[in-house]
């Protein structure tokens, strides 16, 4: 891997076009750090609501594009960046380099970030819209879908997402502690969620120790009896929901073998000619995993490996097995499935047939799912998003808007809520240009919110607080050869914060 | 060639800051250029997969040495960055 760092060569008539229709306004970055004039009372506000990267998206958008407009961020933790800093994987450090530029974005001097402040709670969504002319929804994704199968609620069945947020250090999820004393442990799902928990399950600890993942965590993994790990999913090798990347860092991953049925990949081969190139280059490398005969050296290593993984295609779950005290899982039910439909769209069909699993730890990696944050925002119960046109929330007054996971739904990767975060500031900008968004009136900002929050005793973490906080993790993390160690308690962030 | 879009008007370019972790610097080049360039790794070709609009002229731009000899190439980047792995509809699949 090369980065081009140093020293930059002088390129004369280096010529960038850009290819598509759309135009891209080229504008300057003001008032970076520090610089710039502080905004006018009358200046446009606008409020968002959620500090990931949806929110700090937005934001980064609105003050690159208008030299006027001041922009803050709510956030119901002490911390900022949400799933960045929850749900990307301790080993996965670069993913997490967009914090640099959320963090120059919250420096902006028309920008303000609030930790610790709960909307919907603290203040109500309807208290923002009075004192900013909009306030744009960016909260994320905090609940997660559920199997719907019995024993669901059973002692070692664990959602990803509170298992991510386990040894991600989400304060919510700091007691979770989690029994890896069994052997086996079945993922439910097979996208990049349900990659990174097989591959934090297995990894040698060597290789985590080094890495942001929290303390009691690693403890928990050193401790492990975990060896293998099945992958499951309801329909079949064509519909694998991971990337390739992911996949790779599977078949790579040290004192780990590759376990799968031959089986499930019969008349696959044959149809990787008339596949696009991202699905044939993943199949390619399953089939060179799952079914070829490996030369000499990677089957000594495969020998040698004391961990397992694999895929389990065309499997559903119909019921978690309860322990002979009816306490805890001890195996899955899973319907085995057949396929119909045709190219992109094909389902799974049971058979009527079933298999049983022996296994101690179940986690549910099938997806997250937007809650309803406050009565006064429309709210779409079937696809658990808030409705939205471009962002602009419909069957509400003006001045509400929308980006990320709880506009779009819980899917995809930072860049691709970087492009919608865009989107939904394109559109809130056009409103402002186009007057179908009132700026003319002089609005309090956070002036106003501080005032309500004063009164109710909520005090607001500012981003030099969470500063305060970042350097004690890294100063916590240095003593152990980390990045850093998180503070795992809101009261103790709070109290740092503030110290 | 990351580090040149960084600072630029080009907004969410070079999002892992060059890291092979994103494929937000994605550039499409003259075939001349191209093939003037070394051999992609797997890492590479796994993002580059990820990318919206790929050609057969596609690289990464923080994967791209500049040099003297590529003084005076025309660089192409698309304007979307949504990469396959992003849904196509305005909310999920149910």
């Amino acid at each position: 891997m090369s980065t081009h760092k140093g020293v930059l060569w002088k390129i004369r008539m280096l010529n960038i076009f850009l290819t598509s229709t759309r135009r891209v306004r080229i504008t300057r970055l003001h008032g970076a750090r520090g610089l710039g004039t502080s905004p006018a009372a009358s200046c446009p506000k606008v409020c968002i609501v959620g500090g990931g990267p949806a929110g700090f998206y937005t934001a980064q958008h609105l003050v690159k594009t208008r030299p006027d407009v001041q922009v803050d961020i709510y956030e119901r933790l002490p911390v900022p960046f949400g799933l960045v800093r929850f749900g990307v994987a301790p080993d996965h450090p670069e993913v997490k380099n967009v914090m640099n530029t959320f963090t120059q974005t919250a420096q902006h001097a028309r920008c303000s970030f609030h930790g610790n402040v709960s909307v919907g709670k603290d203040v109500t969504v309807q208290e923002l819209q009075e004192a900013y002319h909009a306030v744009v929804l960016s909260y994320g994704a905090e609940g997660n879908r559920t199997l719907g199968v019995p024993g669901e609620d059973l002692a070692g069945v664990h959602s990803a997402k509170d298992f991510v947020g386990w040894y991600n250090g989400l304060p919510t999820n700091r007691d979770l502690r989690p029994d890896l004393r069994c052997e086996t442990a079945v993922i439910l799902g097979q996208g990049n969620v349900a990659l990174d928990v097989a591959r934090i399950l297995l990894s040698p600890v060597d290789i985590l120790k080094n890495t942001d993942i929290t303390q009691p965590a690693l403890d928990t993994l050193a401790e492990s009896s975990v060896r293998r790990v099945l992958i499951v999913g309801r329909r079949g090798p064509l519909q694998l929901a991971c990337t390739i990347k992911e996949l790779r860092e599977m078949v790579n991953l040290p004192g780990t073998r590759p376990e799968m049925e031959a089986s499930d990949f019969e008349c696959i081969a044959k149809m990787l000619k008339v596949l696009p190139r991202p699905r044939k280059r993943l199949t390619e490398l399953l089939l060179k995993v799952a079914v070829e005969t490996p030369e000499e050296t990677e089957l000594e290593r495969r020998n040698s490996a004391k961990r397992a993984w694999g895929f389990r295609f065309f499997r559903s779950p119909v019921e978690i097995l309860p322990s002979d005290d009816l306490t805890r899982a001890a195996g899955i039910r899973l319907a085995v499935n057949r396929l119909e439909g045709e190219g992109e769209d094909v389902w799974a069909v049971t058979t009527g047939e079933v298999e049983d699993v022996e296994c101690g730890l179940v986690i549910s990696s099938i997806g997250y799912k937007s809650l309803p944050i406050d009565p006064a925002v429309p709210f779409d119960p079937r696809k658990h998003i808030i409705p939205n046109t471009m962002g602009r929330v419909q069957k509400c007054a003006a001045g509400l808007y929308c980006s990320g996971w709880v506009k779009r739904g819980p899917t995809g990767v930072i860049a691709t809520t970087m492009n919608d975060s865009f989107d939904t500031a394109r559109t809130l900008l056009h409103d402002m240009d186009e007057g179908t968004l009132d700026i003319s009136t002089v609005k309090p900002g956070s002036a106003g919110v501080t005032t309500i929050l004063e009164k109710r005793g909520v005090k607001p973490v500012l981003f030099s607080d969470w500063e305060k906080i970042d350097s004690e993790e890294s100063k916590r993390g240095e003593a152990r050869g980390k990045p850093r160690e998180k503070l795992l308690d809101v009261g103790e962030m709070l109290k740092v914060a503030w110290t | 060639m990351a580090q040149l879009c960084v600072p630029s008007s080009l907004t969410g370019k070079g999002a892992c800051e060059g890291t092979l972790a994103c494929s937000t610097c994605h550039v499409i080049l003259d075939q001349k250029v191209y093939d003037q360039l070394g051999p992609i790794t797997d890492e590479e070709n796994d993002l580059l997969d990820l990318a919206y609009g790929l050609s057969d002229t596609s690289r990464l731009g923080c994967q791209v040495c500049l040099s003297r000899d590529l003084e005076g190439i025309t660089v192409c980047v698309p304007d979307g960055v949504n990469d396959m792995r992003s849904s196509e509809d305005t909310g999920p699949k149910l």
